[in-house]
This record gives structure tokens, C-alpha cells and sequence, in this order.
């Protein structure tokens, strides 16, 4: 059979090119979807959070735990912060990413901005706040919109010359709540203060949920205590550079099969129009076409297996997550194979309809 | 066996119109053994085709065993062409990565017929090719070709054999041999017709039909 297929001792090479065209087909493929679960692997909530807090070595567990002790402290049911930050920025500000992370670990994901945003539990008001506190009985305070706010905590910002205060809040009516926040809004803009005031809500009361927060807050540090961030971030880099000429490599490939296709099928058409004169019905004939390239497919298939499994145990020595190659394997396999399919489908329907008069074999000749 | 009336068939060449077959009339009697002669271009592989069941007329009617064939759907026609028609082309038409053996089986292949193997090598013991059963057609010789794809159309047990210049790519001994086997063939009833423009060809067979721009002089 196999004999058959590749025309071994003919001199036609268009079934190993396409074998081969075919192998690369799978094998990128399956490079493309393993450097996708690599990236996915390290941009796991646990390492994010973890990335978020310490990596850049600006926040370290001290700090982070006098936040916690901050917000638990509060007793308010929201917190208003100050920072010199604009909408587009505000992610990249620590205690954002306190909420961001804490997020993305409850529920197993990353979270996005617009995610954050979504996220029906804060309040936040960005802005530079300092200039207008004043002490009373003790306490600080801040009257905004002719309320008074007892300011909470004030904290140093990393950015610099910016400084953060947390507020309590919790004297307002539900339904003046959205008109205050808008009312501002308008005044820090035209305060000239610098930032954008940006307001979150938070229906459910912050420091509930602190204690959990920081149990797993504690896991992360475990789990990534002696881990190198910058190796990691190469990484990602690289992984993301590799999926970028994988997909080009991919793309590449698809054209070339493409070509070679057209090239396997009109190597033998003039076979199909013998077939077809001496007998063979058009279904037969797509049969024996579709098996002949399934059969190239799956050995190409195999063998990109082989390769990608020998790949994968030498670099990860030996220690294969199942799960991984299963992923990298069966994706690859669904994701060619259904292309496959359709290009095989475009050129093996066009057997139903050949004449096998002479003129036409000569012609296929 | 067969009868054409006022066969009629056109193709466009160029925006063109050439004409293969001019109100062509013929009829062939079972066992006949027909040459159809004429020079290049005469309409004779169109009305093989027609015979064949491989193209319709344009217009006129063909009849098989009294059957109107072009009047036949794909599918029946391709049946008919199955059950009844043999091909023998000039250039052979043997396919070049199978053996002899794998090509004499393919139309048994495609009737669905098993144990074919002691059919096969009579035939090609009677077409002394029996030793070659195993090498691959481009392995031999024109006329050793030939006979394999003699042998492969008596495989289909067709009643008619249509050979369009079966003996063009052979040297004039193996036209001879080969002719032989189409005359030995024809005398246990089979019918064939010859589509030649050589005389020596034409001359072994029972009947002469010559053909000029589409039509039958003779």
C-alpha cells in the first residue's frame, strides 16, 4: 500500500512532499497549540498574583499584610482611594491589582479591566487627595461634595510624588450614591487635580473577604518563593515570539499543501480516468483518492506525533503532563484535520464529474 | 447489435464551432469487426466516444441491443458502459505503479469480483504475457503493453471492444501480433471496432467504414 502511495522507485516525488508538507502541517500546529498552553501555564491566577505583588520587588508580604490590615480595619462597606492615575492606568496600580488578583483567584481566571470593571463589589475614586485633609478629633478628614469622609489611611503610591488615601464611606443613601459619584467626578476634574476620578462599586462589604484573600495569598508565596519572575518573563516572551513564527510557518504550510494537493491530484488523474473507464463508479473513485491522501495524512500525523512526544520529553526530561499532551495532540489533530478535510473535499469532489475519453487521459499524461 | 442515426456532434473550439460528427448513420452487427478509417481529425475517436457511452450526441439517436443508450442518464450510461464496453487506447492506458497482474484486476476490481487470479493468468497466458504478471507496465515493451491492455478490457467480458489506434505506438511486427490477438478475439464473437488511419491496420478486420469531416463515405 504504502509502496503504492509514495511511488517509491518511480522518481514521483509529490506524495513525500506531501507527506512532508503534511508533517510540518501537524507538527507547527502542534507547537503553536503547545507554546498557547505554555503562555496559558504562565499566566496561571496563582503566578499572576504572585507577579502582580512581588515580582517587581516594589510590595513585599510586610506591606502587603498592613493593606489587609488597612481594609479589614475600615469597617466601611466600600473604600474610596486617591491616587494621580488615569482610567487607563489605574490596573497598573497596586491596589487595583489587590482586587484584580483577589478576583482572578476566586474564580480561576485572569481578569481583564473591563472584567474588573464588572466586578460589582468596590469603589474607587482616583485622584490626589492629600492637599485637601484636615485633622479633627484625631482623625483625618475629607469633605467632598459637602460630606465629610473620614480618611482612612493614607499610603505611599509608586508613582512618584503621588500618594493614596483610603476613605470610609458608608453615610450615603443608595440613590444619591450614583449622583455624588458623578457630582465628583466633575469637581476633581475641575480641581485641578491631577487624574481622573474613577469610581467602582462594591455592594458586599471588602474585609469579608480579606481573610480568604490572604489564605491564598499565602499559597502563592509558598508556591512561587524561590521562583526566578525575569526567567519567566523571557519566557513569555519567547513563547510568544515562537507562536508568531509558528503561525507564520502554519500559514506557509497550508499554501504550499494547497499547492501540493493540486500537484497529487493532477499526478493522478490520468489513474482516476482509467479507473473510471474501466469501471469504477465516482464514489469508488473519490474513495480511493480520499484514502490514498488519509493514508499520507496519517502517517504524516503519526510521525509528528512521534517527534512532538520525543520533543516534549527532552524538554521537560521526561516528567510529561498528560493532560498537556493530550491537549497539544488532539487539538492539533482536530484543528488539521478538519482543514484537511475541507481541502481534500474541494479536490476529491472534482473526480465525480472526469470523461475518461483518450483525448483527456493524453491530456492528464 | 448497434445502430446510429443522424448522429450529430459539435464542439467549440476558440468560440468556434468544429463539427466531429455530421449526421453520421451507421449500424454494426454483433461480431463484426469494424475499422473505422480516416485521417487525423475525421470525427473517428468522437464517434468511439459516442460508442463508448463516453460522450452524448448532440443530436440523433444511438441504439444499443435496441436500447436508445443516448438517451441514458450518467449513471446508466455509466453502467451501461461498465457492463458492455471495452477500451483499448493507443497510448495503452496501463497505470504505471502497478504491475501487470494489478492492472488486468482493476475493471474486476470495480464489478466487485472475487478470485479473479486463475482469470487473469489465462488471459495473460493466452496473450503471452504470463511472465510479466509481476513487473510494472513501463517495464516492457509497446506491443507487450499492449496486450496488457488488450488483456485488461477482455477482463470486463464486454461485448463490444472499441480500439482507437490501438496499434499507433507499435512497430509494423507488433501491429501484426497485436492485430492477431484482436482477430482471434473477434472470431470468438466479440465485437470490436478499430478507429485507424492505416490500411494494413484496417484490412484485417471484416468491415471498412471510412470517415471524412464527420461523415461516412463508405
Amino acid at each position: 500500500m504504502l509502496k503504492r502511495v509514495f511511488l517509491f522507485g518511480q522518481k514521483e516525488y509529490d506524495s513525500l512532499l506531501l507527506f512532508v508538507g503534511m508533517f510540518l502541517l501537524f507538527y507547527l500546529g502542534m507547537n503553536l497549540i503547545r507554546s498557547q498552553i505554555l503562555i496559558n501555564n504562565l499566566n496561571k491566577p496563582e503566578y499572576l498574583y504572585h507577579k502582580e505583588f512581588f515580582a517587581d520587588g516594589i510590595w513585599n508580604k510586610d506591606m502587603f499584610d498592613e493593606t489587609f490590615k488597612m481594609l479589614k480595619g475600615s469597617g466601611a462597606n466600600c473604600v474610596i482611594r486617591g491616587f494621580m492615575v488615569s482610567v487607563g492606568l489605574t490596573n497598573e496600580h497596586r491596589e487595583v491589582r489587590t482586587y484584580l488578583s483577589a478576583e482572578a483567584l476566586a474564580k480561576k481566571e485572569k481578569l481583564d479591566y473591563d472584567e474588573w470593571m464588572g466586578i460589582p463589589n468596590s469603589v474607587l475614586i482616583a485622584g490626589r487627595l492629600l492637599n485637601r485633609t484636615y485633622l479633627r478629633e484625631g482623625k483625618k478628614w475629607i469633605i467632598i461634595d459637602g460630606i465629610e469622609f473620614q480618611v482612612y489611611a493614607v499610603i505611599e503610591s509608586d508613582v512618584i510624588l503621588a500618594q493614596s488615601v483610603y476613605m470610609n464611606w458608608g453615610n450615603l443613601e443608595e440613590d444619591y450614591k450614583e449622583w455624588f459619584m458623578w457630582r465628583l467626578a466633575d469637581e476633581y476634574d475641575t480641581s485641578g487635580w491631577n487624574g481622573i476620578p474613577l469610581i467602582f462599586e462594591k455592594l458586599t462589604k471588602f474585609h469579608d473577604e480579606i481573610n480568604n484573600f490572604q489564605d491564598q495569598f499565602e499559597d502563592c508565596l509558598t508556591t512561587y518563593e524561590n521562583y526566578d519572575d525575569y526567567e519567566q518573563w523571557d519566557r513569555q516572551e519567547l513563547y510568544e515570539k515562537m507562536q508568531k513564527i509558528y503561525s507564520v510557518m502554519e500559514l506557509f504550510c497550508i499554501f504550499v499543501i494547497f499547492y501540493l494537493m493540486e500537484v497529487w491530484f493532477a499526478r493522478r488523474k490520468r489513474e482516476y480516468l482509467i479507473r473510471r473507464m474501466l469501471g469504477c463508479n465516482a464514489l469508488r473513485l473519490c474513495i480511493t483518492a480520499f484514502r490514498d491522501a488519509v493514508l499520507v495524512t496519517g502517517l504524516a500525523f503519526s510521525t509528528a506525533v512521534i517527534v512532538m512526544l520525543l520533543q516534549l520529553c527532552f524538554h521537560i526530561a521526561g516528567k510529561l503532563e498528560v493532560l498537556e499532551v493530550l491537549q497539544t495532540i488532539v487539538g492539533s489533530f482536530i484543528i488539521t484535520i478538519g482543514f484537511e478535510i475541507l481541502m481534500l473535499g474541494f479536490h476529491v469532489l472534482r473526480l465525480i464529474n472526469i470523461y475518461p475519453t483518450q483525448a483527456n487521459i493524453e491530456a492528464a499524461e | 447489435m448497434i445502430k446510429l442515426e443522424n448522429i450529430t456532434k459539435k464542439y467549440m473550439d476558440d468560440s468556434k464551432d468544429t463539427i466531429a460528427l455530421d449526421g453520421l448513420s451507421l449500424e454494426i452487427a454483433e461480431g463484426e469487426m469494424v475499422a473505422v478509417l480516416g485521417t487525423s481529425g475525421c470525427g473517428k475517436s468522437t464517434l468511439l466516444n459516442i460508442l463508448g457511452g463516453m460522450d452524448r450526441p448532440d443530436s440523433g439517436k444511438y441504439f444499443f441491443d435496441n436500447e436508445e443508450v443516448s438517451s441514458y442518464r450518467a449513471i446508466r450510461l455509466h453502467n451501461f458502459r461498465k457492463k458492455n464496453i471495452g477500451f483499448v487506447y493507443q497510448n495503452f492506458s496501463l497505470l504505471n505503479r502497478y504491475t501487470v497482474y494489478e492492472n488486468m484486476a482493476i475493471p474486476l476490481l470495480a464489478r466487485n469480483q472475487k478470485n479473479y487470479r486463475k482469470k487473469i493468468m489465462d488471459c495473460l497466458e493466452q496473450l503471452g504475457i504470463a511472465e510479466y504478471a509481476n513487473k510494472f507496465p513501463q517495464k516492457l515493451s509497446g506491443g507487450q503493453q499492449q496486450r496488457c491492455a488488450i488483456g485488461r478490457a477482455l477482463m470486463t467480458d464486454c461485448r463490444l471492444m472499441l480500439c482507437d489506434e490501438p496499434t499507433g505506438a507499435l512497430d509494423s511486427k507488433t501491429t501484426i501480433e497485436i492485430m492477431g490477438i484482436l482477430c482471434e478475439e473477434n472470431k470468438h464473437g466479440k465485437t470490436i471496432v478499430i478507429a485507424t488511419h492505416d490500411s494494413d491496420v484496417a484490412s484485417n478486420c471484416t468491415r471498412l467504414v471510412k470517415m471524412s469531416d464527420g461523415r461516412i463515405l463508405i
